[in-house]
């Protein structure tokens, strides 16, 4: 009996979800004239009431897989607990020294005891100090409203109350002075915006992995 | 039989490799190149120089250990060869061992690091007199210095000590004058700074401060008998040519080129001159031209 109700009440849940309007927001990210891989886009809610509530923080989780961080880059919320497994047979020691979270992980091999708590928004830089090209990013975005852009250049955010919002982009390579760039926007009920965002980009000095001249190094 | 102490050499290395296996990562990278000398001899004057481009090969393979979050060590054998155009007497296969201790002051990429680094290495020619140990042990400090440059500067000291002793004729000997010129001992002190032009392309410019022993293979003339502290007969480069040991200061200037192709490989030109200065008067220069591809796994 208790099951059947269960059931019913799930969807009366269901068909109110799907009848919530809804606006999609679909960015698409380029730069030089081509897709953008890797770029953020943030909705940033500018009615303060949109704020959906969350029982439990949201978890997220930067691999380290041959020596790299992987995603290269990783969009989470203010309030998310990330994880960093070492799927490497080797040890690493994450560190970083970004103002939104400065930390640093003993060396370690498999999963660290305690994932680390992103309670300040801003981009959070990661570094490896036994691999010094290792390098990643965390966007800790100050709303629930994000995505990224996939090898398309299209970041896609869904299920976006109607409502007025603050755009913001973001890319680790992005030539701007200032880390972010913002502009605002109108979603009606059950419309979908598509904006064009072009970003230039600067090249990406990262310490080499490949040895300079007659090799012999750690890599 | 003299193959003999670089076997034994192998087989330590991998009975070391071996034995320590903790938390270990594996080290193998591999280079192949084409270098041309324009001055192997080593000779004072340039109707006496020769010139010749050579073939090489190298691989090093062992084992990193990560002892703490700032230490590390790591342990490689190194093999490599050579096979000279003309010279075939140069014709080099060297078999050897090299054992590295870094620290690292600090967090990031930029903090500033200090490796020790000790080498051995039995290198045997074609031409059997040259064949000798090598040893060489070295105290780098470097670091990072923002996204592109990175500095270092080396104190190192090596050694060459000849697997046989050549016989000279007795009066010679008494002149004080040796017979093992291939027994070599120098120490240099050398700053090497990279500065990335692009992501992919890479400027290195360096210089090298060398005192102590050069070897020069000319034909007999009284100036060099008279700067040189050993002598042996040397057919490397001709007949009636030979082997002077002779202390230099030398300078050496580098200038290189390395393009990444991938993560893991890289295309390198280099060229150094080597300007070497000894007693009465005696110098002599070298430009060495070098491109290798070399791979990291
Ligand atoms: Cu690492």
């Amino acid at each position: 009996m208790l099951s059947d109700r269960t059931s019913l009440l799930a969807l009366a849940c269901l068909t109110l979800v799907r009848l919530a309007p809804a606006a999609e927001l679909r960015v698409n990210f380029k730069a030089d004239g081509n897709s953008l891989n890797d770029a953020v886009a943030v909705a940033v809610p500018l009615d303060t009431s949109h704020s959906p509530e969350a029982s439990q923080p949201p978890q997220a989780t930067v691999d380290q897989i041959d020596k790299e961080f992987v995603p290269h880059v990783t969009v989470v919320s203010v309030g998310t607990l990330v994880n960093f497994p070492n799927k490497d047979q080797i040890r690493h020691q994450v560190y970083s020294f970004s103002p939104a979270m400065r930390f640093e992980l003993p060396l370690y091999a498999g999963i660290p005891a305690k994932p680390l708590l992103l309670d300040r928004s801003g981009v959070v830089t990661l570094g490896c100090n036994i691999h010094d090209w290792m390098t990643g990013y965390i966007f800790v975005a100050e709303s629930p409203w994000f995505a990224k852009s996939g090898a398309d250049g299209v970041a896609a955010i869904e299920a976006l109350p109607a409502g007025r919002y603050r755009l913001v982009v973001w890319h680790p390579r992005q030539n701007d002075v200032s880390s972010e760039s913002s502009h605002e926007f109108t979603l009606l009920e059950d419309s979908k915006v598509a904006e064009n965002i072009v970003l230039t980009l600067k090249p990406d000095f990262r310490p080499r992995r490949v040895p300079l001249g007659g090799g012999g190094g750690y890599r | 039989m003299h193959s003999r102490p670089g076997l034994q050499l192998t087989c330590f290395s991998l009975a070391l490799l071996i034995c320590v296996r903790a938390q270990a990562d594996r080290l193998f990278d591999g280079t192949f190149g084409i270098d041309y000398n324009d001055n192997l001899a080593n000779a004072a004057k340039a109707n006496e120089a020769v010139g010749d481009a050579a073939f090489n090969a190298a691989i090093h393979a062992g084992k990193y250990w990560q002892i703490t979050d700032r230490s590390s060590c790591s342990a490689t054998i190194n093999l490599a060869t050579r096979r000279q155009i003309d010279f075939s007497a140069l014709d080099r296969s060297s078999v050897g061992a090299s054992i590295n201790l870094q620290h690292k002051f600090g967090l990031g990429s930029q903090a500033p690091w200090l490796n020790i680094a000790g080498s051995a290495a039995w290198d045997e020619f074609d031409f059997s007199p040259r064949d000798a140990w090598r040893y060489r042990g070295a105290a780098t400090l470097g670091r990072r210095f923002g996204n592109r440059l990175d500095i270092q500067i080396e104190l190192a000291y090596e050694q060459t000590t000849a697997g046989h002793v050549v016989d000279i004729p007795f009066l010679v000997r008494r002149l004080g004058i040796h017979g093992d010129a291939f027994d070599t001992v120098d120490h240099s002190l050398a700053v090497d700074a990279n500065y990335a032009l692009t992501t992919l392309l890479t400027l290195s410019c360096g210089y090298t401060r060398r005192s102590g022993d050069v070897v020069s293979s000319v034909p007999i003339a009284s100036d060099i008998f008279k700067a040189s502290s050993a002598i042996t007969p040397d057919p490397t480069f001709g007949p009636g040519r030979f082997a002077y040991r002779i202390d230099a200061d030398t300078d050496i200037f580098t200038a290189g080129l390395s393009f990444a192709l991938s993560e893991h490989a890289a295309l390198n030109v280099r060229y150094d001159r080597i300007q070497a200065s000894g007693h009465e008067q005696l110098s002599y220069i070298n430009n060495l031209v070098a491109f290798n591809l070399t791979y990291a796994f």
